[in-house]
């Protein structure tokens, strides 16, 4: 790692914020098969490039596909599988001081095959750290896991977490338990103990292995699927509460990635109320529900969640402790895509904004940032 | 689809378009009308994007029309002139329906997907959302934004 080429972050200002912003979810996804099969092992190539990657290609497909279409050819999709395009269509026209690349492997839980999910996961992480972060020096990288096998899970955050350009773990929300259930506490407890936040994505909601995209049943079109994810982001929220992760591991940090927000208040708002009444059953907590939630739960942007009246969003923000708790994310190439800029009030919610479209995410990640900032300034003094 | 990429979108931006300004009488302000340049430039199916002051203006060569349009979108601020040409479905009855139609005609925004009617600039799911339009007209083989009065489609010959 020593010849890993060294971080910068790009230190303009948004010419109208007054400050860069910081991006915790950009999509980086590998140009081809090839790419992820050389790092396979011999056993495994075969059948991921030829095609075997697992669960069946059911799901909510949407008109004109996934991706912003405002590039050099109208209407055609933007891609983030090499840097250029993400700095040029993301980082200097928005101004972007550092951005964290969370991949595109979030089917990886979705798989039978614990052993191949696990290698897959490996071999993407290669990919993102050697091939995708190392073109680009303010890009950041999260290290994708495949859960099903939390001992294989555990080994690759070590095999990562000392990396530089590494400061995150990223697991797919598609699961067949939720994500508070005992048999992934070591991952939570290895990523705290590295200083590491757990993100967490969904996409895959309903394939292979995966219980149906809602509790409900699975839906016709996209956007009840869409929409449908928030329920499932209820039950993790409440299950990383109630099966003690928070409790046990105070330095564990997770982190929403395009799972919403405001739905967390009235979730909050029944949590501890029957704390009061059912808190033996949960003997790992010592404080209410959202005590936890508002230290160690992070939420993204993206998509924004748009009320006809901001000040509503806002109050919302305000009543889940939001100020330390909300970040930017950009989700680029996707066209669910919102201009840091103007998704919230510039003037009576300045503070507020700052703190979402920057300090927050600085906060966060300041262990890793402090590192990769102070090298900065070495080699600039040299 | 035919389009044309960012070099030929953006011709014209740098040395400013020939315009009709009576600098005297507006001071500042925009002018009568400006050239976007050869309308043979422009191939059916094609599009220009024009930078004028301060603001940006797509002009489209479709099923023998001309179409021009403000190049921002009412609801983030993207350049809606980016988007896809495509159609839609109108609302429909019954189950099992779909009335697809205005194909060609129908711009997507390149970021989250509004739609608006080329023709009249109004987004397809509220009316009283519009982006502003531009009349076009030909003079001498040359495509000529008209700056000052409301919308319409021009033939193209």
């Amino acid at each position: 790692m020593s010849t890993y080429p060294p971080a910068r972050p790009n230190a303009v200002p948004h010419p109208r914020l007054g400050y860069p912003v910081f991006d915790i979810e950009v999509h980086s996804s590998p140009p081809d098969r090839e790419s992820i099969a050389k790092y396979l092992p011999q056993r495994y190539r075969e059948r991921y490039a030829r095609g075997y990657v697992g669960p069946a290609q059911f799901g909510f497909s949407q008109r004109g596909g996934g991706h912003r279409t405002d590039g050099d050819v109208p209407g055609e999709q933007l891609h983030a599988n090499h840097a250029a395009p993400v700095r040029r269509y993301l980082l200097e026209p928005f101004d972007i001081e550092w951005a964290i690349c969370t991949g595109n492997f979030y089917f990886l839980s979705a798989l039978p095959d614990a052993d191949y999910a696990a290698a897959l996961a490996s071999a993407f992480n290669n990919w993102t750290v050697n091939e995708f972060v190392v073109q680009d020096p303010c890009l950041l990288a999260a290290i994708t896991l495949a859960p099903q096998d939390p001992a294989l899970a555990v080994r690759e955050i070590e095999r990562w977490a000392g990396h530089p350009r590494v400061v995150e773990i990223i697991v797919p929300t598609v699961s067949c338990l939720p994500l508070g259930n005992r048999l992934f506490h070591p991952i939570y407890e290895a990523a705290a103990a590295c200083g590491l936040p757990v993100a967490a994505h969904p996409t895959h909601e309903g394939k292979g292995i995966a219980p149906p995209p809602t509790a409900a049943g699975y839906p016709a079109t996209y956007l009840e699927f869409h929409t449908g994810l928030a329920a499932n982001a209820v039950t993790h929220a409440a299950s990383l509460v109630c099966e003690g992760v928070f409790a046990k591991y105070p330095d564990f940090q997770f982190v929403l990635l395009e799972g919403g927000i405001s739905w967390m208040l009235p979730l909050m708002w029944e949590l501890d109320a029957d704390w009061k009444r059912l808190r033996a059953e949960m003997p790992l907590l010592k404080e209410k529900p959202s005590d936890y939630l508002k230290r160690q739960f992070f939420y993204t942007t993206q998509p924004i969640e748009e009320p006809k009246a901001t000040e509503d969003l806002l109050h919302t923000y305000e009543m889940i402790g939001g100020a330390t708790q909300i970040m930017f994310s950009s989700d680029f190439p996707h066209w669910d895509f919102d201009d840091p800029f103007r998704i919230l009030p510039g003037k009576t919610g300045a503070e507020l904004k700052r703190r979402i479209l920057r300090e927050n995410a600085r906060r966060l990640y300041g262990r890793k940032l402090a590192a990769l900032e102070s090298a900065v300034a070495v080699a600039e003094a040299a | 689809m035919k389009t044309e990429t960012a070099s030929a979108t953006l011709a014209g931006t740098s040395s400013g378009p020939r315009s009709t300004a009576d600098e005297t009488s507006r001071s500042g302000a925009l002018p009568d009308s400006i050239c976007v340049g050869a309308a043979a430039d422009i191939p059916e199916g094609g599009r220009r994007i024009v930078a004028v002051g301060k603001i940006s203006i797509g002009v489209f060569n479709v099923g023998g029309r001309w179409y021009a349009l403000r190049n921002f979108c009412p609801h983030w601020g993207a350049e809606l002139c980016r988007g896809r040409l495509t159609g839609t479905n109108a609302p429909a009855a019954r189950t099992g329906e779909y009335n697809w139609g205005q194909v060609g005609t129908i711009l997507r925004c390149p970021w989250h997907g509004w739609e608006f009617s080329l023709e009249s600039g109004r987004a397809v799911f509220d009316e009283r959302l519009k982006v502003r339009t531009y009349p076009v007209t030909l003079r001498d083989g040359e495509l000529w934004i008209e700056l000052r009065s409301k919308g319409g489609a021009q033939e193209t010959e």
